[in-house]
C-alpha cells in the first residue's frame, strides 16, 4: 500500500464512520414516521382553516390557532419518534446521542436562521409578485424549501429514499400551485401529500430495518 | 533533500489500536453512545470491547455511565474533553506523519 493509499485508507475509514454515525439517526425510517405525522396535523389544520366560512367563529379560531397546533404538533411527533425509537431502535442497534451546538453557537445559528427566514420571505413576496397572479405560489415555494432541506440531508446520510422524497415533494408544491385550487385547501393538500409520503417512506425503510435488525439476545446490552 | 525523522514514539497508543480507533472516531463524533452501537460498530465481542473500553476510561479519554432510556437499560460511552483533544491529536499527527514520508 503506498503512502497516500495509506493515508486515503484512515481518512477515509475515519470520514466512512463518521458519515455512518450521521446516517443511523435517519437509518430506521423513525424521522420520517414523526415529519409524516407532524405534516398530517398541518394538513388536517389547513384543511379546517380553508373549509371554515370567512368571518365565522371558527376561521377565528383557525387563524389564532396556528401557533398552538404548530407546537402541540412538533412535540407530538417528537413524543412519537422518541418512544419508537426506544422501543424499536435502542434494543436493536444500540443508541447515539448527537452533540448539542454550543450555546453561543446555537444563538448564532437561532440568528442566523431569522435573517435568512426575513431574506426569504422577502425574496418570495418579490418572487410572487412578479409571477402570474391566478396561481397561489406558496405551496410551490414551500415545496422548493422542503425539497432543498431534503437534498442537504439527502448528501449528508447519503439515503435515497431521502433524495426522492425531496424531488416528489418540490414536485407536489408546484403541481398543487399549477392546480389553482381555493387559497388555503392548496396547503392542506401540499401537506397532507407530504405527509403521506412521509410515512409511506417511514414505514417502508421501518420495516427493511427491523427486517435487518433481529433483537439480539436478552444480555447482550 | 531528505525529510526531517518522524518521531513514531509520540504516536498515542491508546488511540492507534484499529478498535479503539474506531471506538474513538464513533464517540467524537456524537455526544455518547452505548454499549450495543460500538459493539456493532467495531464487530467485537463483548468481552473484547469492554476491554478496550476500559482501557480508554483508565487513561482518562472515556467515561462510562450505566443507565435506562425508558425501560432499556444501557451502557452510555463518551469520550472525555481529553479524549477528544487526544483524537483530535491523532488525525493531526497521522495527517503529518504520511506528508513527511511520502
Amino acid at each position: 500500500m503506498t503512502d497516500q493509499n495509506l493515508e486515503n485508507a484512515n481518512a477515509h475509514d475515519i470520514k466512512r464512520i463518521e458519515r455512518r454515525t450521521v446516517r443511523y439517526g435517519f437509518e430506521d425510517g423513525i424521522l420520517e414516521i414523526a415529519l409524516g405525522v407532524f405534516a398530517v396535523i398541518l394538513g388536517l389544520f389547513f384543511l379546517g382553516s380553508g373549509l371554515a366560512p370567512e368571518k365565522s367563529t371558527a376561521r377565528f379560531i383557525f387563524d389564532v390557532g396556528f401557533l398552538p397546533v404548530f407546537l402541540a404538533g412538533y412535540w407530538a411527533a417528537r413524543k412519537l419518534a422518541q418512544s419508537l425509537k426506544q422501543h424499536l431502535t435502542y434494543p436493536r442497534t444500540g443508541y447515539l446521542a448527537y452533540k448539542r451546538p454550543e450555546k453561543a453557537k446555537r444563538i448564532k445559528r437561532a440568528l442566523l436562521a431569522g435573517i435568512s427566514a426575513g431574506l426569504i420571505a422577502a425574496l418570495a413576496t418579490a418572487l410572487f409578485t412578479s409571477l402570474p397572479s391566478r396561481f397561489d405560489w406558496v405551496p410551490a415555494f414551500t415545496g422548493l424549501i422542503f425539497g432543498v432541506t431534503l437534498v442537504v440531508r439527502s448528501l449528508r446520510t447519503g439515503l435515497v429514499r431521502v433524495a426522492i422524497a425531496a424531488v416528489l415533494t418540490a414536485a407536489a408544491g408546484v403541481g398543487l400551485s399549477l392546480a389553482g385550487w381555493a387559497p388555503g385547501l392548496e396547503l392542506a393538500a401540499f401537506y397532507g401529500a407530504v405527509g403521506v409520503m412521509a410515512l409511506i417512506s417511514g414505514l417502508l425503510g421501518l420495516r427493511a430495518y427491523l427486517r435487518r435488525n433481529p433483537l439480539p439476545e436478552e444480555g447482550s446490552r | 533533500m531528505t525529510a526531517a525523522p518522524v518521531p513514531i514514539g509520540e504516536i498515542d497508543r491508546l488511540i492507534h489500536e484499529p478498535a479503539r480507533l474506531v471506538i474513538a472516531t464513533v464517540l467524537n463524533a456524537v455526544d455518547s453512545a452505548d454499549f450495543l452501537y460500538l459493539q456493532r460498530e467495531t464487530g467485537l465481542t463483548k468481552g473484547n470491547l469492554s476491554a478496550h473500553l476500559t482501557k480508554l476510561q483508565d487513561g482518562g479519554y472515556v467515561t462510562i455511565e450505566k443507565t435506562y432510556k425508558g425501560r432499556v437499560p444501557l451502557t452510555i460511552c463518551r469520550l472525555t474533553d481529553r479524549g477528544r483533544e487526544a483524537f483530535r491529536r491523532y488525525r493531526q499527527y497521522w495527517q503529518e506523519f504520511v506528508k513527511k514520508t511520502r
